[in-house]
């Protein structure tokens, strides 16, 4: 073991955890998840429990990745989050506001893409502003804005099936970040794309939200990722997920490639890999 | 794409070389009243086509395929999605609609005399019936999948119901009703001939029927070559519409 893993990676300073009740407006966390439970019933089965307690504030512009394995419940986090799914006890606040439908606050980066085959790639980074009633001059500038903020300048006018997917994701990217969102969500936004244009675009998408002062809320499985692009990362145990720990991603900034070759790196990623452990045993046995 | 067309034409002529050639030498042996060959049957063809009859036949037959089609395609297209909108409905009315659509719709002659007589009204009747479960079905099941695909989307931008409707669901399924008026027009077109040979004679229907009853082998042959041509190039304009609304979609609803 190149270092010892030990607690230090835990969250650490009690002062970054503030007390909702104690602490003043500015420290407040812009999401605030707590005693949160979540069970589904479907056809197949009944009452099964997707989250158990779960707890977690999310600070102002951070960027915070929901670490699991699959089924632990993660994309169910992101979307009570997003408004789109009850849950059935406990609270879930932006900025002190209960969370009960989508919040214009929020944007949505799909797994796959959910872009509009039948619009041109303006067309879609628009979608959001049409809802929004933006009028027609500014929506078409703002739309610009964001693809060229993409790198998509070139293909303004070209529809989704002409690019590739690394380059479809980017559109999924213009199009949540067109509407200004202080909350972005990304569930597994990397999820469908192949080993290099996925490390490509981490990078790339890390220096685009560097731009932003969005608070970013990203779902992965993959550890390598979720320490590359993360300021923190909240670990869940296996369903019914729960979260078992929140580490700090004390890495240098701005992150490239190069970050995977630091002692430190190594090191934290041991250390999620143990966290990790226990729950693939477990998984084993079962 | 581009590169395999040309090849892909040139089989096919060799193809249709080979089959006319086959049927002109097989036609020339045997009995011309049980098959005539190729080169008779065409100067039959042409006989049609010059003293009018075909030409009329024609546009009598298209008028009752367009106007059956058209109404079945607009109740179908409503009725497909107002279905398609709610499982409710779509559970109450899968099976009848699986059945209706299942059934030869020229099975509804009888009835269809029945109650609207044999005149043009009652053709469009059997036109319609024979068309509009296609139009139903692919409506219904392009909302749907329109609906699961993007109804997240949809609401985490905030999005209306009628904004959903109009922005997401209907542009999405547009192909899709598409590829269902093509299936739907293929029925149209035997409930019209159908139509034209049972109940009140008109129309390419009756031109069939009365060479059948004279035993016109020739002039039956005719009119054949006439509804394969007029249902190929129809079949082919409806697919080439659907590819320019949905350049993006290469898979198709029916196969
Ligand atoms: N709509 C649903 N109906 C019933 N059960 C569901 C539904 N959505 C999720 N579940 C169940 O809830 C649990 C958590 O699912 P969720 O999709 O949140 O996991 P996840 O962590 O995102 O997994 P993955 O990494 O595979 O995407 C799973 O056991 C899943 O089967
Ligand atoms: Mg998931």
């Amino acid at each position: 073991m190149a270092a010892d893993p030990g607690v230090s990676f835990v969250t650490r300073a009690p002062e970054k955890q503030p007390d909702l009740a104690a602490a003043p407006h500015t420290a407040r966390p812009k999401v605030w998840i707590e005693g949160v439970m979540k069970s589904y019933s479907s056809k197949a089965v009944d009452n099964l429990l997707a989250l158990r307690d779960v707890n977690l504030q999310v600070r102002p512009g951070e960027f915070i990745s929901l670490l699991g394995p699959s089924g632990c419940g993660k994309t169910t986090l992101l979307k009570i989050i997003a408004g789109l799914v009850p849950f059935d006890s406990g609270r879930v606040d932006i900025d002190r506001d209960p969370v009960t439908e989508p919040s214009s606050k929020v944007a949505m980066v799909f797994q796959n893409f959910g872009l509009f085959p039948w619009r041109t790639v303006r067309g879609n980074v628009e979608f959001g502003l049409e809802a929004a009633g933006v009028p027609g001059k500014l929506r078409r500038e703002t739309a610009e804005e964001y693809i060229n903020l993409v790198g998509l300048g070139r293909f303004s006018n070209s529809h989704p099936s002409q690019l590739s997917g690394g380059m479809q994701q980017r559109v999924g990217l213009a199009r949540a970040l067109a509407v200004r969102p202080e909350i972005l969500l990304m569930d597994e936004p990397f999820g469908a794309l192949d080993a290099h244009t996925r490390e490509l675009l981490q990078f790339e998408m890390l220096s685009i939200l560097q731009k932003t002062q969005a608070t970013i809320i990203l779902v992965t499985h993959s550890v390598d990722e979720a320490l590359v692009l993360s300021d923190r990362i909240a670990v869940f145990s296996p369903s019914p997920g729960h979260i078992m720990e929140v580490l700090d991603v004390d890495l240098p900034h701005p992150r490239d490639a190069a970050v995977k070759s630091l002692p430190r790196y190594a090191a934290m990623r041991q250390h999620i890999w143990d966290a990790l452990r226990p729950v693939a045993k477990k998984d084993d046995a079962s | 794409m581009k590169r395999r067309s040309l090849p892909d034409l040139v089989w096919a002529v060799l193809g249709i070389v080979l089959i006319v050639a086959v049927w002109q030498f097989y036609g020339q042996l045997t009995n011309p009243f049980l098959f005539p060959s190729f080169t008779r049957v065409l100067g039959q063809l042409w006989e049609y086509i010059a003293s009018g009859i075909l030409g009329r036949a024609f546009v009598e037959t298209m008028g009752l395929l367009v106007v059956g089609l058209a109404i079945g395609s607009v109740v179908g297209i409503v009725v497909g999605i107002v279905i398609g909108s709610n499982a409710n409905l779509s559970a109450t009315f899968a099976p009848f609609i699986q059945v209706a659509y299942s059934t030869p719709r020229i099975a509804l002659i009888p009835l269809v005399m029945l109650w609207f007589g044999v005149g043009f009204n009652a053709q469009v009747v059997l036109v319609f019936l024979s068309c509009v479960f296609e139009v139903v079905t692919a409506t219904e099941a392009g909302v749907q999948l329109v609906t699961k695909q993007y109804r997240e989307v949809a609401r985490s931008f905030r999005l209306s119901r009628l904004q959903t409707f109009i922005k997401v669901i209907l542009p999405g399924s547009v192909s899709y009703i598409f590829s269902g008026i093509r299936l739907g027009m293929g029925s149209a077109f035997v409930g019209a001939l159908g139509a034209q040979m049972f109940m009140q004679a008109s129309g390419l229907g009756s031109v069939v029927k009365h060479a059948m009853q004279s035993f016109r082998t020739d002039q039956v042959m005719a009119c054949v070559i006439t509804l394969a041509i007029t249902a190929a190039v129809l079949t082919a304009g409806m697919r080439r519409a659907e590819q320019r609304i949905a350049p993006w979609r290469n898979d198709s609803f029916d196969d």
